[in-house]
């Protein structure tokens, strides 16, 4: 994505107010993403890559993710996210994708016990339409996102959305998920059905290849909505 | 704007400290499902640290039309837990010797009960009933990146969408007045309705309702005829807490009286100074707050000459319905 | 004992409330695309509003009852219950009184205790059924037994006791404030010859000093009546914090045009909205009120007409004895209870009309004209009036003469005395905390004097006490019971002896010191108790019987006294069977050997009267008992049942009772307590009551239970009508219609002329303490002052959680900020409060309201909630006027609720450290 594509997509969601301030930000973000952003999917006839720390995740190609503070969003999201990479690797098990995410994290924020906690996480995105000219920055109006949110206090959440401020839960069964934390920080699997309902968010059956955006919240740094690191721009699955 | 404002004033000088209201809310909406520990209407004890702890040095809101995000979130001991006792174990059973709390309580909803400022005898305190605001410029609407907050166009209410919420208490933060609170059970942010259900079949909010003092007088603020417009706009007695906020409360309040009862001088005579500086009293009510006092005191005076005054009745308030419509 | 959660309805609850929580956490709806438009200003609109359902859902019910709640409460007031699934789920007031030409109306009425009562219902310290002591008293371990067992075990013991010890032994003291609760007990004690202490005494909830003055002493306005007043003054009381629902009457008085006065020692929530706050050092009231009637007879600020007709000031008094002017000082065969004025027109000393002892009962002199002052010889005896007997008296008490007691300066007395003698309409509200000192049995008097001087008692204003009951004819049947009079003691009396405090009160204070200011010492007064007795009195019951089966109903046995572990020691040494009926495990209960559980509020069928509103309230039984709960007239109704069943089967038939010429038959004893059969069911009993009653009468039942309250008729007040259309307004018809009041003289009394009053120089009002404060011993630095709170009715509703985290969690004590410092304690520091007698351990909070020397702690904290199960009322000590000791005098005898020695025991000071 080039810098006028995402001004132009900025400006398509309604945020023409935050469109030059974040332009600089999204320019270098831009400028400084490498050019071939893939990730090998391995595919596999049977085994088990539920656990993060099952075997099998060290035969998958790993790819080194490096992740930008996201673009606000709201004037209520203030502060930088501290998370600067994570290592992503997916599996696809017969009619099942899974997606690891590893990344440091010094601090374990597991549980929202108090009112001003937050919980560690980390999500995935894919566009519901399967095209990379959806913009990542939470879809828009016309080109929803499909998110696999993990939370670190158990919770994994199916989200759509069509731009900022639209996030909804939208119930998944199949949406799995399973954590563990390393020396450094978290490992994390998140598992879904190739196919879902068409309501329930993106299709992946069939697909050779499919964009993906990744996320990383700190919960110790109040890092919640917005306030995340994130891929400013589309990553591949290759199937 | 929403096509119409509910609104609400609330009378200190008649506030007696009950917390009636407090349990009205309380035991309708807050007495389960994570909302235990909110008190959506707190009295507290002023001067004095409030509920939540220190929120007037919280943060949030307005600064010249844009939004503050300095504002602090509240952590559960400046609220204090809603914590639990071992009747059973003590009672029933004879397993422990005494009944207390679950843990040692630090701060609660009225931890600084009747405390105040000042020495004995010139001592001063009042009580500060306080709920949601429902403000023309809600801060917690304009935090919430979720659009999860809004105005019901009908009544003004502020309220947050249960289902759109995803907790990430922008708003808690946002809320000068410490009035959004994040339910730990849901992982939403609720606060204050306003008592909508009720409101929709023409009754009035609990903490309206059951004020046993009768401080409380709501209504719609452009109804002309209503002690809202009558308290707010033709007499001006009733102002908004620290309107500096930038919110646009819809919540008003009639000052306390700070000249009585007159303090003593060192050998005991009464002195003519004021009982509670109106400095005190102006942190809070802004700069009309004296004028909204001189009114007051010169209309009571009319009546202790047996002169008619129309204010005082209103601030009587002889029925339900003279004090909210219904 | 299995205290397992098993009841069904809970159940039921339980799982309802989970499957509330469940919607809340999770969207209900699935998610549709066509909810995503971001596109809007939620300042005016918003798309998503079908979730606002969720809330809606929460107001919801299945039906509404009607309750009051009553425990130690006077108010009264109308409470809807909201109920769902069989469980009380929420308390709303009724809110629909209807409003009196131009006086605000009473809603909404009911406080904050009342907006909690199904939530506190629902506590585990709440009883669910009968329980038998299993370890030793006050272990708290119990077995669950069946009520047949528990009434069995009881009725025998009743039996067993009268027939082996004599009747008079079982003792049943009671206060569940609901008519047929109460009267249950009532009715059972006089059909057992029981005793019946007076449980207001013991409370310290009489006014003697009021009762020499008028009959009733206890007696008020209706609260709405304030609303009428231009000056109020709060002495001794804290109705912001003790009357809430009341409270608005006077914040709608200074609105209209009233000043607002509070007296108190510490500046209490009453006194922030005040006019005028007057700090007096507590414990010297007395000094205050003398002075104010020094400055309003100094500057002729009385009505001579009123106090000539009204008040006994006028009477003669002979110079020799400073006895009153008798008939039979004339007369051989005279009376001693008809008095003499001095008819300044014909000069000479007339009869009064009016008194006890005059055939002429009416106030009106016709033509004679009584002087109010003045030295006269009437056949050679040398008299004064009244008046001038209290004008020499009071003249010493100057306000500058008194500020050294007081504390008050002279120019607020001059400015409260300017406002009182231009008031045209003025009220005193009176609290208890007055005659729980020493001096206030003078004080009182000193007040009505304030009241009367000016005119406005039974005219414009009133002396308000706490309350008063309406006239209800047939809860006196339902009690009554011919031939059977029962026991009536002075609970303080009976504590002295079965509780020790005698003893306790002689070791605690000094006798010198007690010399010095009063006159008289602990073992004087113990000396005059047996004086009072042996004159016949005070009843003697305490000293010849004991208490050897005690049902205990409605009451919080220890915490009510003084010298909680004192006085349970002792007392339970002298009890068998101790049986506590309560709704909840008081701190009394933990003691019981059986624990009988009552109805709560919301599941009696029943009524309160209290005459602070001219409203009898309902309880109307928004659900039916839980659990194993009875209510308290089916408990008394199914335990005559077993006396009479018991009796018969062991060929018990009557014993007879000549003490009090008597008799108890106990193979009757279910058909005379029920009346063959008529009131057996709580609304038979309840019907019985209502109807038979002249203020209420046939279909005021229906309505009660329609409305939740019914407003009573003229015929209820007891001394003056209730009006259709103003406030009600004691004493009233004296002044109207000149009837005499119920006093000796028949006027407002001033002056006792009794043998004991002579000796304790205590003719007229005037301080009785000397040097003013308090008799505690003076090396404890703190004057103790533990006044009802703000957070229960007693200790009622004192154990909510929700109440409880309205305060420190845990049981407090105030000192102020440099009281603190000086005794090196920190705000939430645990301390010791102590002295001789006791100890306890509470918080410390900061206070900057109070006197450096005032301890404070509000009352009705349970005793299971204190470190080390101490309690606030371990270091109180009490002591005894014995001016309350007084009888054989017109009006001044005993009487229960109204005179007999009141419990004294604000005089005590106490200590504190760092714990």
């Amino acid at each position: 994505m080039n810098n006028s594509t995402l001004m132009k997509q900025l400006a398509a969601i309604g945020m023409v107010a935050l469109t030059a301030a974040t332009a600089s930000l999204a320019a270098s973000a831009a400028l400084a993403a490498p050019t071939a952003k893939t990730i090998q999917v391995m595919s596999v006839k049977d085994g088990d890559a539920a656990s993060p720390q099952a075997a099998i995740w060290e035969k998958a190609p790993a790819a080194q993710v490096a992740l930008q503070p996201a673009f606000p969003g709201h004037s209520s999201i203030v502060g930088t996210p501290v998370t600067e990479k994570l290592v992503a690797q997916a599996i696809c098990l017969g009619d099942q994708l899974y997606v690891k995410l590893a990344w440091i994290d010094r601090t374990a924020n597991t549980v929202i016990g108090d009112t001003n906690k937050f919980a560690d996480g980390a999500a995935v995105q894919f566009p519901v339409n399967g095209k990379s000219t959806t913009t990542p920055f939470m879809g828009d109006a016309n080109n929803a996102v499909n998110v696999w949110q993990w939370r670190a206090d158990g919770r994994t959440q199916n989200l759509l959305a069509k731009g900022f401020s639209t996030a909804m839960t939208v119930p998944s069964e199949g949406l799995k998920s399973a954590s563990v934390r390393t020396d450094s920080g978290w490992a994390v699997v998140l598992s879904r059905p190739l196919k879902v309902k068409p309501d329930e968010g993106a299709n992946l059956l069939g697909k050779s290849t499919m964009p993906i955006a990744f996320a990383a919240w700190d919960g110790e740094n109040e890092e919640r909505d917005g306030l995340k690191a994130v891929t400013l721009e589309w990553w591949q699955l290759r199937f | 704007m929403s096509k119409r404002q509910l609104a609400y004033v609330f009378d200190l000088n008649k506030c007696i400290g009950c917390h009636t209201c407090t349990m009205a809310c309380k035991t309708l909406w807050t007495d389960r499902g994570g909302r235990e520990y909110m008190y959506w209407n707190n009295v507290e004890t002023h001067p004095g640290r409030g509920y939540p702890m220190n929120w007037q040095q919280k943060g949030g809101g307005f600064k010249n039309g844009v939004l503050q995000t300095d504002g602090k979130i509240p952590p559960m001991e400046a609220y204090g837990a809603a914590w639990k006792y071992n009747f059973a174990e003590t009672l029933l059973e004879g397993k422990s010797d005494r009944v207390v709390p679950h843990e040692k309580p630090t701060y609660g909803p009225n931890w600084d009960e009747d405390e105040g400022a000042g020495e004995f005898p010139n001592s001063r305190y009042f009580y500060l009933p306080r709920i949601c605001n429902h403000c023309s410029n809600p801060a917690c609407l304009a935090a919430c990146p979720n659009k999860a907050i809004y105005k019901r166009e009908e009544d003004g209410l502020v309220v947050i969408d249960q289902e759109r919420c995803r907790g990430y208490r922008y708003c808690v933060k946002a809320c000068p007045y410490g009035k959004v609170y994040f339910n730990l059970q849901t992982q939403k942010s609720e606060k204050c309705i306003g008592c909508y259900p009720r409101v929709e079949k023409g009754e009035a909010p609990a903490c309206v309702k059951q004020c046993t003092g009768r401080i409380r007088f709501w209504g719609y603020r452009d109804d002309k005829n209503g002690p809202i417009h009558k308290l707010v706009d033709q007499w001006k007695i009733a102002l908004p807490l620290h309107a500096e906020y930038g919110t646009q409360p819809n919540v008003f309040y009639v000052p306390p009286m700070n000249v009585t009862p007159p303090p003593f001088e060192e050998d005991g005579r009464l002195s003519s100074a004021p009982r509670i500086p109106i400095a005190d009293i102006e942190a809070l009510f802004g700069p009309r707050t004296k004028e909204a006092l001189d009114t007051l005191g010169r209309e009571m005076q009319k009546r202790r000459e047996a002169k008619p005054s129309e204010l005082t009745d209103i601030l009587i308030g002889f029925t339900n319905k003279d004090r909210y419509g219904i | 004992m299995n205290i397992s959660d098993d009841d069904n309805g809970r159940r039921r609850f339980l799982q309802a409330s989970g499957a509330v929580l469940a919607s809340m956490a999770t969207p209900g709806s699935v998610w549709a695309f066509a909810k995503i438009q971001p596109n809007y200003d939620p300042l005016k609109e918003y798309p998503y509003r079908s979730w606002e359902d969720l809330y809606r859902k929460e107001w919801a019910w299945d039906s509404v009852g009607f309750t009051t709640h009553a425990i130690g409460c006077v108010a009264g007031c109308a409470w809807k219950v909201y109920v769902k699934n069989g469980m009380p789920m929420r308390d709303e007031q009724v809110n629909e009184y209807p409003q009196l030409p131009g006086i605000p109306d009473m809603n909404p009425r009911g406080c904050q205790k009342g907006a909690v009562y199904c939530s506190w219902s629902k506590q585990p310290d709440h009883l669910k059924w009968p329980l038998k002591r299993v370890g030793e008293r006050g272990s708290r371990k119990w077995r669950r037994i069946s009520w047949n067992e528990a009434l069995t075990e009881i009725a025998d013991k009743i039996i067993d006791t009268t027939v082996k010890r004599g009747p008079g032994n079982i003792c049943i003291p009671k206060r569940p404030f609901a008519v047929i609760s109460s009267t249950a007990y009532t009715r059972l004690a006089n059909l057992l010859g029981g005793i019946k202490p007076d449980v207001s005494s013991m409370t310290g909830d009489l006014y003697p000093g009021i009762h020499t003055v008028r009959v009733p002493a206890r007696t008020l306005s209706t609260f709405d009546d304030w609303f009428t007043s231009d000056l109020i003054l709060m002495w001794h009381k804290n109705p912001i914090v003790t009357r809430m629902p009341d409270a608005h009457f006077l914040m709608e008085a200074r609105y209209n045009g009233a000043r607002l006065v509070n007296i108190s020692c510490d500046y209490n929530p009453s006194s922030i909205h005040a006019d005028l706050f007057v700090p007096v050092k507590m414990g010297t009231d007395s000094y205050l009120a003398a002075a104010i009637v020094n400055q309003l007879i100094a500057g002729k600020h009385y009505k001579a007409d009123y106090l000539k007709e009204q008040t006994d000031l006028p009477f003669l008094v002979r110079a020799d004895n400073g006895k009153f002017l008798r008939e039979k000082d004339f007369k051989a065969d005279g009376s001693d209870e008809v008095f003499y004025v001095w008819d300044s027109k014909s000069g000479k000393a007339v009869p009064a009309p009016g008194s006890m002892g005059s055939k002429d009962k009416t106030l009106k002199f016709g033509t004679v004209d009584p002087a109010l002052e003045g030295a006269f010889e009437a056949d050679g005896v040398k008299v004064t009036t009244v008046f001038e007997r209290l004008k020499a008296a009071i003249a010493p008490f100057t306000p500058e003469a008194t500020q050294a007691e007081s504390g008050v300066h002279p120019s607020v007395v001059r400015q409260l005395v300017e406002w009182i003698a231009k008031s045209k309409a003025m009220r005193i509200l009176d609290g208890y905390n007055n005659q729980k000192h020493m001096d206030g049995f003078q004080c009182g008097r000193l007040k009505m004097l304030i009241l009367t001087l000016i005119g406005h008692h039974g005219t414009t204003g009133s002396l308000d006490t706490t309350y008063e009951g309406w006239i209800l004819e047939g809860n006196s049947e339902l009690g009554a019971f011919k031939g059977k009079p029962g026991r009536s003691v002075s609970m303080v009396l009976a504590q002295w002896v079965w509780g020790e405090q005698y003893r306790r009160a002689k070791a605690y204070y000094d006798d010198v010191q007690l010399k010095a200011m009063v006159g008289f010492g602990v073992d004087d007064m113990e000396a005059l108790r047996k004086e009072s007795e042996a004159k016949g009195w005070m009843p003697k019951w305490q000293s010849i019987k004991d208490p050897v089966v005690y049902i205990n109903a409605g009451i919080n046995l220890f915490a009510t006294s003084n010298g909680y572990s004192h006085l349970r020691e002792n007392f339970l040494k002298r009890c068998e069977l101790l049986v506590n009926v309560d709704f909840r495990m008081n701190s009394g209960c933990m003691y019981s050997d059986i624990v009988l559980p009552c109805a709560e509020n919301i599941e009696k069928l029943d009524i309160r009267e209290t005459s602070v509103t001219r409203f009898i309230h309902t309880f109307g039984q928004a659900v039916k008992p839980m659990y194993e709960r009875k209510t308290d007239w089916e408990i008394n109704v199914e335990l005559a049942r077993k006396i009479q069943e018991r009796a018969i089967a062991r060929s018990v038939t009557r014993v007879d009772d000549p003490e009090i010429k008597s008799a108890i038959d106990f193979n009757t004893f279910y058909d005379d307590f029920t009346m063959n059969g008529k009131i057996v069911s709580d609304e038979q009993a309840l019907r019985f009551v209502m109807e038979r009653s002249k203020a209420l009468g046939p279909g005021s039942y229906e309505e009660a239970m329609k409305k939740g309250f019914v407003g009573v008729g003229p015929s209820a007040g007891k001394t003056a009508p209730v009006p259709k259309d103003k406030p009600y307004r004691p004493f009233t018809i004296n002044v109207t219609d000149k009837i005499p009041y119920k006093t000796l003289t028949g006027r407002l009394q001033f002056y006792v002329d009794h043998d004991w009053f002579q000796r304790f120089d205590a003719t007229v009002p005037k301080p009785q303490v000397k040097g003013g404060g308090m008799l505690g011993p003076k090396q404890y630095p703190f004057k103790y002052s533990s006044p009802h709170t703000r957070w229960g009715v007693h200790s009622f509703a004192r154990t909510s959680e929700w109440m409880l985290r309205h305060q420190r969690g845990e049981p407090d004590i105030r000192l102020s900020p440099k009281a603190m410092a000086k005794k090196g304690i920190k705000d939430g520091d645990m301390v010791r409060i102590f002295n001789s007698s006791g100890e306890f351990f509470a918080t410390a909070k900061s206070w900057p309201s109070l006197p450096d020397d005032v301890l404070f702690t509000e009352h009705g904290w349970e005793q299971y909630l204190y470190k080390n199960m101490t309690h606030y009322n371990n270091v109180n000590s009490e002591l005894i006027n014995p001016l309350e000791l007084v009888g054989g005098y017109g009006h001044i005898k005993f009487a229960a609720a109204a005179f007999n020695p009141n419990r004294i025991f604000y005089e005590t000071t106490v200590d504190v450290e760092k714990a």
